[in-house]
């Protein structure tokens, strides 16, 4: 909590000394966070926004761990995709945007599609690495107690490659968010990129401070509940210094 | 009498066992092992004994099906082994238990594909853990585990499955003496004194001579037998035993015999065949 203090005090007095219209400090900020939680527009953007936050990063990680573990373990895929992955992970995912419009209109397709790439790429990625690694003599010992095929993958090849796995998740998270606010900036559809349009349009640089504040509590709040727990359960499983 | 006669049957009988190593990019492949024949009987403790690379990895994993041969077949009391099975169950060196199951989950992964209920399973489970002295570290999960304690645990896991045939590869390396000493005399006890036929591979030649009934030595590459050692001696065997430092002695020389034919040959195939020397340089990588 202290380094939240240092920083509210030191931008408190920042504004206060520069008394500019252009740094609005940590009061104005939360005034207008309020009135537009009031007026209801911030509610509203943060649901649309979780809503296809939400949907983009699961499909992100149903791909991104199927594409993963196809590129490691099909030959062909791998020859096909392998570096494809790794050239797809250069391309911004807000590059997609312009072809996505012209496939799907200006549609929340549009958007999703653009989320999903974004968020694949990392999973995919660490998926492939993490399987790779997955030690044989592992699933050479649950072959020969009767695991096979899918059985096999699900109760032994994921488990083992988990800890690479969520690493890549995590970091799709990021990258969807990315992806997902730059899309939003660009494509006016509702969301907190629309509020923050808004608020640069209006010169309203309280409200613009104030979602990038949402944005960074947000991230916070995910890492808290989400990633923190499941990286302290595989600690405790794995072994490793948490 | 039937029922004799049946017994009398090998548990696996390795007949021309040629096996194929797929090699990386080109998708070529060289064989691993040659020609390698032999019967494992029931109750049998036999040693493969090697220079590293010499495949004998290659051949515990073609005996518990999970490579298939190019030439030639592993036999078992219920047919040809075309894939891999319950009844043949595999030891690694640190013991291969799932990290992210504890030491219980893991024995109960081997009961899941044979019918019990949830409840018999966890009997099952206990009562295994307790065989290998492990009560009460059912929980616990395989990093918080010293190594012998895994290994024991991998034995559990291995028992679970009520194999005819166990393969163990490089099972006591990393051990320090007394825990080697104590694992051998379970690894008897559990299994081959109840009929269950051993094969281990080992780079340790006194270790093959205090355990084994039959010891074969593999050289090369690609591996094949070159010798055969059999110890007709009471265990437990202590590394000083007489029977152990003669068959020790006899397996060295068997090794060294070979290694002086191989300086030979490279000798040879420098001073004009180099295509021999090139072929055996790239079968040992």
């Amino acid at each position: 909590m202290l380094p939240v203090a240092v920083a509210l005090l030191v931008w408190s007095l920042a504004s206060w000394a520069l008394a500019s219209p252009l740094l609005p400090g940590p009061t104005s900020v939360g005034a207008a966070l309020v009135s537009s939680l009031r007026d209801g527009s911030l509610p509203w953007a943060l649901v649309t926004t979780f809503a296809r936050l939400f949907v983009g990063y699961v499909l992100a990680l149903a791909f991104g761990v199927v594409a993963g573990v196809a590129t490691a373990r099909v030959a062909w895929v791998r020859a096909s995709l392998g570096r494809t992955l790794t050239g797809l992970s250069g391309v911004p995912s807000v590059c997609w945007l312009p072809l996505a419009i012209l496939w799907f209109g200006l549609s929340e397709a549009a958007i999703l599609s653009v989320v999903v790439l974004g968020a694949l790429v990392p999973v995919a990625i660490a998926t492939e690495a993490a399987v790779r690694h997955v030690p044989t003599e592992l699933e050479h010992a649950a072959r020969t107690m009767g695991a096979s095929g899918v059985g096999l993958l699900v109760t032994v090849t994921l488990p083992a490659a988990s800890v690479g796995i969520t690493a890549g998740a995590k970091l799709g998270f990021g990258f969807a968010v990315r992806a997902l606010l730059a899309a939003e900036l660009v494509f006016v559809s509702g969301g907190l990129g629309q509020v923050l349009e808004t608020g640069r349009d209006m010169g309203d640089t309280a409200l613009v401070i104030g979602v990038v504040t949402v944005l960074l509590v947000v991230g916070r709040v995910v890492e808290t509940l989400l990633f923190s727990p499941v990286e302290r359960e595989l600690v405790r499983r794995f072994g490793g210094a948490s | 009498m039937l029922t004799e006669a049946v017994d009398e049957t090998p548990l696996l009988r390795v007949s021309k066992l040629t096996v194929a190593h797929e090699r990386g990019n080109d998708g070529q492949s060289v064989d691993a092992l040659w020609d390698v024949s032999f019967d494992l009987e029931r109750g049998e403790v036999l040693a493969i004994v090697g220079p590293s690379g010499v495949g004998k990895s290659t051949l515990l994993a073609a005996l518990a099906g999970l490579v298939r041969p190019r030439v030639g077949a592993v036999t078992t009391r219920h047919g040809a082994l075309v894939a891999p099975t319950s009844r043949h169950a595999i030891v690694f060196q640190d013991g291969a238990l799932f990290p992210w199951l504890t030491l219980q989950q893991n024995v109960t992964f081997a009961l899941r594909r044979r019918g019990f209920t949830r409840f018999e399973r966890q009997e099952r489970s206990s009562d295994l853990l307790r065989r290998v002295r492990l009560a009460g570290h059912g929980d616990k999960f395989p990093h918080e585990l010293s190594g012998g304690m895994k290994k024991r645990g991998a034995f559990a896991r291995a028992l679970a499955t009520d194999p005819e045939v166990l393969l163990l590869d490089e099972p006591f390396s990393a051990l320090d003496v007394a825990t080697r000493a104590e694992l051998h005399d379970e690894l008897l006890s559990l299994f081959s004194a109840r009929g269950v036929g051993i094969v281990i591979v080992t780079h340790d030649l006194t270790e093959a001579a205090m355990l084994a009934d039959r010891i074969i030595v593999l050289d090369g590459p690609p591996g094949e037998i070159v010798s055969e050692v059999a110890i007709r001696a009471p265990r437990p065997r202590h590394a000083d035993d007489t029977v152990v430092e003669a068959a020790c002695a006899d397996l060295a020389k068997a090794l060294t015999r070979r290694r002086g034919e191989e300086r030979h040959e490279a000798h040879v195939a420098r001073s004009g065949r180099a295509l021999g020397l090139v072929a055996r340089v790239v079968g040992a990588r």
